[in-house]
């Protein structure tokens, strides 16, 4: 109860620093066109490539087979490379790692120590360590240099200064240097250049991070673009190598396999500039050492967690990043705790700090964008809901939260109160909550809901039908109109339609971690389902949440959404239904990135008559509804929801159809919010709407039907 | 692939990722490249490690052209080596050293000339690599893969080549 307390004092300060975040327009615009350009580049490169799908399930079981023998693999690697010189250190925990590292460093016999980037030595704060121990520091990654010297943290994993100007980064260096330096990337990168040639040439240690270890060889790859990788590698005549345990793979072959699309997949390179391959033999330098030091740090223990252990597969490309709409909108100092996004939060709670890695699971919206890029197949948004199981701590008004929406009759009870009270559109929250309702409103529940009128006007639970239908719980108390539609429509197309006893689909349970009431819902809801019916969805989540039921092993009848359910009935056939404008989709996340649906609803809808399809990247951007994150993260969502909006405004859409009452719910909100014109419909809705159009086709009528 | 075709798309990578390629017709040919190239770079010293192909050919001309050839690599404007391999696939150099000079040589120098025997070419970074780590004496010691030259898009994205490494890629096939 204090937790809650605590947590519903500090919503309104918390959004309040989000949209602090937010506000530095030059960050974000700087941001965003990177991520675009990157996101872009990665997909013609990986298209020019080869078949992608097929590499992610090669190597999805192919990297999870090395890291199970990962132990054995590192003992033949230690061995080998003892016989060689140098030295393997497995380090326990970051505290160990440190340590050795410092001992080392400081046996190096010179106090200067020269660094590439590696996001691992972030994981042990390796730097300020070794400033305690007396040693000098430098990063020698451009980027890694500019925030350095700004005393700053990376803001993206390859381009750690993507949130600095160039007038900014050369007030960095005009300090540093004590002398006025242009604001001209090209003479800063040669006067850097100069500036850290004299400390190669000086430092006793060079660190680096590691890509990729091949066992066989055993041989250690090095990748980047600048150069300072190799010559931090080569001129010390101490070498420290520090990599995750998880970075290691059978065979030379896989190793060079894994840096063909790294690049490729990370912004859309053919090759980097540099690919350093050290075996630990340096016959030609006399007194030169190898440190390798492999840090645990949780990664083992992971390894015996279900869900975590497929983090463990990341090769750090950064594409999950490019194309997240919330890292888009906050940046990586706000979306990360040192290692950013979704999968951030999976690499947080790996490294032991699952506090903190709930506070950056909870940004994550689930939308799964990151599915479709990762060269890992890894299931982000599965371990984001993962970590939010694991940290009991926090999160204590989202409990409560869910624990209310899941269940039917406090829903309708909230649902019926709120009907009653509240005016047709809430506009303005006061006061904490005001930034719900900053890019849109709320509408207010329908009356009555969905299964009463279903049962007054002929509808039988479990009889009568050829299909069942799911309306799930926003159909039920906020939109009911959306099933009255579909019921209409079945009768349309003349077929007899039943429905079920619902629970709530037990996604929102399920994705702050409460499995307990998740297993329960499911179980209900299988209990109730009628034998031997199609059952017919009309919001993706839920359809989602019942096919995790059957992964579960439990049995699950045919499952459809509404449009794939007509668009079979339809077969190769026409649709009569007309209708005249401009008609653009939104692919609710659930649908096309859960369940993979990706073509259906376009199908049926240039089925219709007359309907002039607006298609475009915009189409498949996560709306920011996400459930209930709109009302966690409003600032988040409310930014996320706009790129949607500009692009109806742009794209002069009539109508923006779609398959989630949820998503229905945050796009109609900011349409009403912005005063525009657009219709937001659901795809049952639109259908119905095509077959009236038969006699009378104008928008006017639909307005004046919608409204 | 034949070879001509494995060269064409060599020439097509590795000139995308910044390279200049010359490839060998007659010795004519390689002075008038070499010449452009040490007018176009300003190239006033330069050092060149023992196993490079053409190694006669290149001092003898860089001698009549005045330049200083030196064993100190700091400063250097240019480095000759030899590329022992190439990937067709990606444009990429493989070099392997034996010497540590010759590894200073690759990385130091503003301008770095590669000098490959066709023969070295493949169809892909590993398959040029791969034999040297695999080789029956045991591995290289040491092994650089070079895309182009040493490039930046750290401040405002702008591209921006010769950060630690060259900023320009020269390359003579022979």
């Amino acid at each position: 109860m204090k937790g809650l307390l605590r947590e519903l004092r500090e919503y309104p300060v918390r959004w309040k620093a989000l949209q602090e975040v937010m506000k530095n327009s030059t960050m974000r615009g700087a941001l965003e066109s990177a991520m675009a350009r990157f996101a872009q580049n990665r997909d013609r490169a990986i298209q020019e490539w080869g078949d992608f799908k097929a590499w992610v399930e090669e190597w999805k079981i192919k990297k999870a087979k090395a890291l199970v023998k990962g132990d054995q693999l590192w003992a033949g690697v230690s061995r080998c490379l003892e016989e060689r010189g140098g030295k393997l250190f497995i380090a326990s925990d970051a505290r160990a790692a440190r340590e050795y590292i410092g001992k080392v460093a400081q046996a190096s016999g010179g106090h200067l120590v020269v660094k590439g980037k590696s996001i691992t030595s972030e994981e042990i704060e390796l730097n300020p360590f070794l400033n305690s121990l007396g040693l000098e520091v430098v990063e020698t990654d451009l980027g890694e240099r500019i925030i350095q010297l700004a005393g700053e943290k990376p803001s993206h994993l390859i381009v750690p200064a993507i949130h600095k100007t160039k007038e900014e980064v050369a007030a960095i260096f005009s300090e540093a240097w004590g002398r006025e330096v242009p604001a001209d990337p090209y003479l800063i990168t040669k006067e850097v250049r100069k500036d850290l040639r004299t400390r190669f040439l000086s430092a006793c240690t060079g660190i680096t991070g590691i890509n990729v270890v091949a066992a066989d060889i055993p041989a250690f790859f090095l990748m980047t673009n600048e150069g300072n990788g190799r010559l931090c590698a080569t001129l010390p005549s101490t070498q420290i190598i520090l990599t995750g345990w998880e970075k290691i793979v059978e065979t030379v072959e896989d190793a060079f396999a894994i840096l063909d699309i790294l690049p490729k997949n990370s912004v859309g390179l053919k090759y980097s500039s540099y690919l350093s391959v050290f075996t630990g033999l340096f016959p030609w330098k006399k007194g030169r050492s190898l440190h390798v030091v492999v840090l645990d740090n949780g990664r083992r223990s992971a390894l015996e967690d279900p869900v975590l252990r497929e983090a463990l597969r990341c090769i750090r490309c950064g594409a999950c990043m490019n194309v997240c709409p919330v890292y888009k909108t906050v940046g990586g100092h706000t979306f990360a705790h040192i290692y950013m996004g979704g999968i951030g939060a999976a690499w947080t709670a790996i490294t032991g700090k699952l506090k903190d890695a709930r506070e950056v699971a909870a940004l994550c919206t689930g939308c799964g964008t990151c599915l479709e890029v990762c060269p890992m197949g890894i299931p982000i948004p599965t371990l984001v809901e993962r970590v939010r199981e694991l940290c009991k701590e926090g999160g204590e008004a989202e409990r409560l939260a869910v624990e209310l929406v899941s269940r039917r009759n406090v829903l309708g009870a909230i649902a019926g109160m709120t009907s009653m009270v509240a005016p047709r559109e809430i506009r303005n929250l006061p006061g904490p909550a005001k930034a719900i309702t900053q890019e849109r409103v709320l509408e207010k529940p329908q009356r009555p809901p969905f299964h009463p009128w279903a049962l007054s006007h002929g509808l039988e639970v479990g009889r009568g039908g050829k299909a069942t239908l799911y309306v799930g719980c926003m159909a039920e108390f906020i939109y009911p109109d959306i099933g009255r539609d579909v019921v209409e429509l079945f009768k349309a197309l003349h077929i007899p339609i039943q429905i079920m006893e619902e629970e709530c689909c037990g996604l929102p349970a399920r994705v702050i971690g409460n499995h307990d009431n998740w297993r329960r819902l499911a179980r209900k809801n299988l209990d109730s389902i009628p034998p031997g019916k199609p059952l017919i969805f009309l919001c993706a989540t839920c359809l989602s949440a019942f096919q995790e039921y059957g992964k579960g092993g439990l049995a699950l009848p045919e499952a459809y959404m509404l449009s794939q359910f007509i668009l079979k009935r339809l077969g190769p056939n026409g649709f009569p239904g007309r209708f005249k404008g401009r008609v653009a989709y939104h692919f609710p996340c659930h649908l096309e990135r859960h369940l993979g649906i990706k073509r259906e609803p376009l199908d049926l809808l240039k089925k219709v008559e007359g309907v002039d399809l607006v298609e475009g990247e915009e189409a498949h951007l996560c709306c920011g509804g996400a459930g209930l994150y709109a009302f966690k993260c409003p600032p988040i969502a409310g930014e996320i929801l706009k790129k949607k909006l500009e692009w109806l405004e742009r794209e002069k859409v009539d109508v923006l159809v779609t398959s989630c009452p949820s998503c229905i719910m945050q796009l109609r909100g900011g349409v009403i919010k912005r005063k525009m014109s657009v219709k937001v419909m659901h795809i049952g809705t639109f259908i119905l709407e095509s077959l009236k159009g038969m006699e009378k086709t104008d928008l006017k009528k639909i307005k004046r039907t919608m409204g | 692939m034949d070879e001509s075709q494995l060269l064409l798309r060599f020439k097509r990578e590795f000139e995308a990722s910044g390279g200049v390629l010359h490839v060998l017709k007659d010795r004519s040919s390689l002075n008038e490249f070499l010449i452009q190239m040490v007018k176009k770079e300003n190239v006033k010293s330069y050092g060149i490690s023992q196993d490079v192909p053409l190694n006669k050919e290149i001092n003898t001309l860089f001698k009549d052209l005045g330049l200083e050839r030196s064993k100190e690599y700091t400063g250097l404007d240019l480095g000759i080596t030899r590329a022992h391999g190439a990937g067709a696939s990606t444009g990429t150099l493989v070099f392997v050293f034996k010497e540590e000079n010759d590894h200073l040589l690759t990385s130091l120098p503003r301008v770095h000339l590669a000098v490959m025997m066709m023969e070295d070419l493949k169809e892909s970074v590993s398959h040029a690599a791969i034999p040297y780590l695999r080789a029956p004496r045991g591995p290289y010691p040491y092994i650089s893969l070079v895309t182009g030259p040493s490039r930046t898009g750290d401040i405002e994205l702008t591209h921006v080549t010769g950060v630690h490494g060259p900023e320009k890629l020269y390359l003579v096939v022979s």
